[in-house]
């Protein structure tokens, strides 16, 4: 019982960081249509951040994360400048912006492993430090609670701020309809560029609570990039509900798959899961509509 | 609404506009003008270009063409969207469009994005009067819009633009695909925010209803102004029906490319 | 002169374009660079492994272009696939190293890569896009990172077949470089052939547009997954290729940045033709391999080569190729009309000082009507039973709206059935419910004793119900012939085999279905703008190339969504008159219009709808006599009068 509660924590804390770098590709995608691939490694340049201010400078864990939110957010600007505009300016057509996102992922990585380069993969201290505590009659590390919490808070103020506020609410109706958002006087590319603002600030966060869990590590950049995407893809594009769902599901299932089956295959997991949910629910667990046509 | 323009002023002055798509020329030089406290209807076949030239005036520009706009005196031909709404003119394109996923009261708030910073109570006021309006829409404020039937789907369209305080409203076919008793109801608000002071354009595409719902008209056939003049007087053209139905040719001028 | 007749016909019977010389210099240069290498930098052993190596990543090039270029399924793991293969085709021969050669080892890798495809491909099928994308990438990674566990594959350090007793290939050296460069050869050719036959036209129709598609009858679930399963063989049989030249395999031999190399030496080099990618990929990978003194910095140099080619040159190098030849004036077509020969020719020639994405020229528009009267056109599809099309108690709601309410309809063959009604009354729904696009809430669509309204949409095209879209949907990169063939290709039965690999009846139905569609185009005045893509066409013109292909599927019925709208009065006679030559043929046609006066002149028969429901069916002159019509459509109070 304590080995399948332990595999459960685990998994509830690494599904934390899916379901972290799912909801900033849905705060993008409903604005613009696009889905980032770039995010994931926009993520581990926050957690490469995060080693040097921590491991080597010895800097405090506030300003660390204000550092991480900095260079994260202009990465995302960069990023929207150069990748994504082109695009959003004309009717999402083809996979163009596809390509283009992919390939600045493509730089940030060989970037990250220049600077990073042949270093091996470096633990990274947690702001709660590292201690545990005590649930359920099992010891849950506290960088584990911290980013789950940190998910939980997330996601509230999305729906708060999609809610609730003037620029989240237009953000929805741009992502409705362009042109009627216009009519009424509401610039679609500035929403874009805000909106990769909010996926950046999102991004960053996550990047500074999943820096302990994930430690300093380039390679992985595309690897939680694309497993983020399977958590959107099971919890369903478009809802944010969907994003944390997914993101758990998603890391419970290769904890248990560690567990039960083998942990050498643990990536197994993870495409069988997507294969399953494609072939039975394709519209995700709470996917409004099928994938728009591209 | 503002006083400060009387009855009569001419709002929005177009002249000698031009639109169009690559080497298409939808819009081939029109000139018009609505004034304070009017609606004016704009008639004619499908393709005519009465669309094109709406969304020219609204700010989705369609390439750089020659012609001017003028709204309030002010010349906003190269002006952003946004800018154009900030002049005070907000257009309705038809299909009665809102953003689906919205809330009544969400559609409307978002309708006075560009007034956000006037504060909560003036916002609130000025949705009041679209409920006044429209009073239906207040018993399905918290409705999803996407669920409302085509014509209350319209009249959040219409209340949305009318959250930005206009001084000139321009709607593209508002009652088309509605039942009748949609359509009246429509057509008395519009009459009731002409008597307020707004200037008011019309795309309409039943003639008869364009002109007994307008006081002046002007007919649209291959991107240019054929006819025009007092809704009255154009309602005794036989004319005037048969361009629109199609079964009189206009002899124009050969359309430019 | 009998020499260059016999090189027209051959040229012809391959379809292939003898004066498009600059765009066929490029690959034959590029093939005969790729013979000559060893004699250029080097034939070492170690180095021709190298160059072998870069070989056998071409023949996945071409697979992935067929896929991605052509049939738009963005697989862009395709390097799982060829991974799949090449263990399959490795593990044979470490446990069979005397009976496997470089024959076997192909066929085992294609078969391993057919397998994998279907895997991957067949989940993400339904959701298409760039899930299809992002999950064949993901099985990309996943792929290398279970072979490093398992011990089987030879974990971490990958299986070394030169380490293998009793393994020794039989070809090698310069031998084993000419085979292999002959290889890419035939796959480039082997995807020249599959692009420009049925198989191939499929594709692009599916990638166009599926709603396009499906009107001519297209499955597409089955055209995407062959495009997959073609792909997927070549990528697999690509890793056999592999292993067999470079006796090794591991999980680092393929990986998800070798994926997105493979994707930025497609988009420099031109994803929408088979030369493009080729280039791209040479030289991506090229460099890649041979200029390792900057590896580290590579990531970034191609990272932004591939963003700025995505965002400004999104056609990538070989479209430069094709506006370089327009320019030089010596890319112009050769028409092989039936009855105007030198003028297409000429109209070939006058269209190649357009850019490679012209803008629609006035030139193209019709002015003349053709003086020939229009040919008949009998029903094929369909033409077994001849009972008319009824629609009976239709109806279908979309939110809280209904647009189309308790409706009865029937279409006879050899009449011309007018719908008219304002916007929003329900034509094109009801449009959609015949054709199949919409499913009924209530309510049945037969003909005779065969129900429509539950089969799918291509299936109900097969049957014999063509139509068009309020909006012309074309291939747009495509000429106005290349349009119109795939409908007549419907028709013609043939094995997508037999039409890729030019067996005879392959040869006999593609040049059926070229002349079949020419004449088509030609009798309704289209010659000029055979050899011009659609998208140089202004509407007019698209929307008369729509109905040549509606009417080229020889269908017993048309269903016409607003052709009128937006043409000229020339045009609009010419629409007139097919929709009565049609009639005349015996095929039932459905006009749906706003141009009341055209629909009362050609009609037999009239319905008249308003907010989804029947308000009137009659004659015309039942119609003209009808003030209750008149006065609820039209707002008026008096009938209408006689159109002119």
């Amino acid at each position: 019982m304590t080995l399948f509660l332990t595999a459960l924590f685990a998994g509830l804390a690494v599904g934390s960081v899916y379901g972290l770098i799912a909801l900033s590709y849905t705060v993008v995608f409903n604005s613009t249509a696009i889905f980032n691939v770039a995010q994931g490694d926009l993520m581990m340049a926050g957690v490469l951040v995060a080693y040097f201010c921590l491991d080597r400078w010895h800097l405090a864990q506030i300003l660390t994360l204000l550092i991480i939110i900095a260079v994260v957010v202009s990465l995302s600007l960069v990023e929207e400048r150069v990748a994504v505009r082109p695009f959003v300016k004309r009717p999402v057509v083809g996979l163009g912006w596809f390509i283009a996102t992919l390939a600045f992922s493509l730089v940030i990585e060989t970037v990250a492993s220049i600077i990073y380069g042949q270093n091996p993969v470096v633990p990274i201290p947690s702001a709660l430090g590292g201690g545990s505590v005590h649930v359920a009659g099992v010891h849950v590390a506290n960088k584990f609670i911290l980013a789950f919490a940190t998910m939980i808070v997330i996601l509230v103020a999305l729906e708060v701020f999609y809610k609730r506020t003037w620029l989240g609410t237009a953000m929805r109706g741009v992502a409705e309809d362009r042109e009627v958002a216009a009519l009424r006087g509401i610039d679609a590319l500035r929403i874009s560029r805000l909106a990769f603002i909010i996926a950046g600030l999102v991004t960053g966060l996550a990047a500074f609570v999943v820096a302990p869990i994930v430690s300093a590590d380039v390679t992985v950049g595309l690897t939680y990039g694309l497993k983020g995407f399977i958590a959107l893809a099971v919890g369903g594009f478009g809802s944010l509900r969907g994003c944390v769902i997914g993101g758990l599901l998603l890391g419970v299932a290769e904890q248990m798959f560690d567990l039960y089956v083998s942990s050498n295959y643990e990536i197994l997991a993870a495409l069988i899961l997507v294969l399953l949910v494609l072939a039975v629910r394709p519209s995700g667990l709470f996917g409004r509509t099928a994938v728009r046509e591209v | 609404m503002s006083t400060a323009i009387g009855a009569g002023d001419p709002l929005l002055v177009v002249s000698d506009l031009h639109a169009g798509y690559g080497s298409l020329q939808a819009v081939a030089g029109i000139s018009f003008e609505v004034r304070a406290a009017e609606t004016v209807a704009l008639i004619g076949r499908n393709g005519a270009g009465k669309t094109t030239s709406l969304l020219s005036i609204a700010g989705l520009r369609y390439g750089k063409f020659p012609g001017s706009v003028k709204l309030t005196g002010v010349d906003v031909t190269r002006a952003t969207s946004r800018q154009i709404v900030d002049a005070g003119l907000a257009h309705v394109p038809e299909g009665h469009r809102i953003f689906a996923s919205l809330s009544v009261e969400e559609n409307l708030r978002l309708g006075a994005y560009t007034r956000r910073r006037s504060g909560r109570k003036a916002v609130a006021s000025t949705m009041e009067r679209v409920f006044d309006l429209f009073p239906i829409l207040r018993t399905y404020a918290t409705r999803n819009a996407g669920f409302l039937s085509g014509g209350e789907q319209q009249m959040v369209a219409i209340g949305q633009a009318l959250m930005a305080e206009p001084k000139v409203l321009m709607l593209d076919e508002p009652t088309s695909g509605l039942a009748p008793i949609v359509i009246r109801t429509i057509y008395d608000a519009v009459a009731q925010l002409r008597d307020q002071g707004l200037a008011i354009l019309i795309v309409e595409q039943s003639v008869p209803r364009a002109l007994a719902n307008s006081s002046r008209c002007y007919v649209m056939e291959r991107g240019r102004i054929v006819i025009s003049g007092e809704s009255t007087t154009l309602a005794q053209d036989e004319h005037v029906f048969a361009i629109v139905r199609g079964t009189e040719e206009v002899p124009s001028p050969a359309r430019t490319s | 002169m009998n020499g260059s007749n016999a090189l027209n016909d051959l040229t012809d019977r391959l379809g292939l374009d003898s004066r498009a010389w600059l765009r066929w210099a490029v690959p034959v240069v590029l093939i005969v660079f790729l013979y000559i290498v060893p004699q250029l930098g080097g034939n070492g052993s170690f180095r021709m492994g190298e160059y072998e190596e870069v070989l056998s990543f071409l023949v996945i090039a071409v697979a992935l272009n067929i896929a991605m270029g052509y049939g738009g399924q963005y697989i862009l793991g395709i390097t799982a696939v060829f991974a799949v293969g090449a263990y399959g085709a490795i593990l044979a021969a470490k446990y069979h190293p005397h009976g496997i050669g470089l024959v076997a080892m192909c066929i085992i890798g294609g078969a391993g890569g057919a397998v994998g495809g279907l895997i991957i491909g067949l989940p993400a099928l339904r959701v298409g896009g760039f899930y299809l994308a992002l999950v064949s990438l993901f099985a990309a990674l996943a792929i290398p990172t279970v072979a490093q566990q398992w011990g089987f594959v030879g974990a971490d350090t990958g299986i070394p077949l030169y380490a293998v007793n009793g393994f020794a290939p039989e070809i090698s050296g310069e031998e084993l470089y000419f085979i292999v460069v002959s290889l890419v050869l035939l796959a480039t050719l082997f995807s020249w052939a599959l692009v420009h036959s049925r198989v191939g036209h499929r594709f692009v129709a599916l990638h166009t547009s599926q709603q396009l598609a499906t009107s001519i009858g297209i499955r597409s679930y089955r055209t995407q997954l062959s495009a997959i399963l073609i792909s997927s063989t070549m990528a697999g049989l690509a890793g056999g290729l592999y292993v067999y030249t470079q006796q090794f395999f591991a999980p680092g031999s393929s990986s998800v940045q070798f994926a997105v190399l493979l994707l930025a030496g497609m988009t420099i080099g031109g994803m929408g033709t088979i030369t493009g990618p080729l280039i791209g990929s040479v030289i991506i990978l090229g460099i890649n391999q041979f200029f390792t003194s900057f590896q580290q910095y590579n990531g970034i140099v191609f990272g932004v080569l591939l963003l700025g080619f995505a965002v400004f040159l999104p056609d990538g190098l070989m479209a430069r190729v094709t506006v370089l030849s327009a320019r030089l004036g010596i890319n112009a077509p050769r028409t092989r009309s039936l009855t105007s020969g030198p003028a297409g020719a000429a109209a070939g020639v006058a269209a190649v000082a357009a850019p490679s994405v012209p803008e629609p020229t006035p030139a193209t528009a019709m002015t003349e009507k053709p003086a020939a009267r229009l040919p008949a056109w009998p029903p094929i599809l369909g033409a077994s039973d001849s009972s008319p099309l009824v629609v009976k108690g239709a109806k279908r709601t979309f939110g809280g709206v209904t647009a189309v309410d308790d409706m009865d309809l029937t279409l006879t063959r050899g009449q011309i059935h007018g719908l008219i009604g304002s916007n929003g009354s329900g034509k094109t729904t009801l449009l959609n419910l015949i054709s199949r696009f919409y499913s009924l809430d209530a309510g049945q669509i037969r003909i005779g004793s065969t129900r429509l309204d539950n089969q799918p949409a291509h299936a109900v095209a097969r049957s014999g119900i063509a139509r068009t879209f309020q909006s012309p949907k074309l291939m747009l990169r495509e000429t106005a012939l290349e349009n119109v063939i795939p409908a007549v290709e419907l028709r013609v039965r043939c094995t997508g085999a037999e039409s890729i690999l030019r067996l005879p009846r392959g040869v006999r139905t593609n040049r059926q279905a070229h002349d079949e569609a020419l004449e088509i185009l030609e009798a309704l005045g289209l010659h000029h703008v055979i050899d011009q893509k659609a998208t140089a066409l202004p509407h007019g013109t698209r929307r008369l190339v729509e109905m040549a292909r509606a009417i080229a599927l020889r269908p017993s019925f048309v269903l016409l969504d607003e052709p009128a709208a937006g043409l000229s009065p020339v045009e609009l006679e010419m629409v007139a008159e097919v929709c009565q030559n049609l009639a005349r043929s015996g095929v039932g046609v459905l006009l749906i219009e706003h141009n009341v006066p055209m629909v009362l002149s050609i009609a037999d028969t009239v319905t008249c709808l308003h907010q989804g429901k029947r308000l009137f069916q009659g004659t015309p002159a039942e119609l003209r006599a009808d003030t209750n019509v008149a006065s609820v459509f039209l707002g008026v109070d008096e009938p209408l009068e006689a159109s002119s």
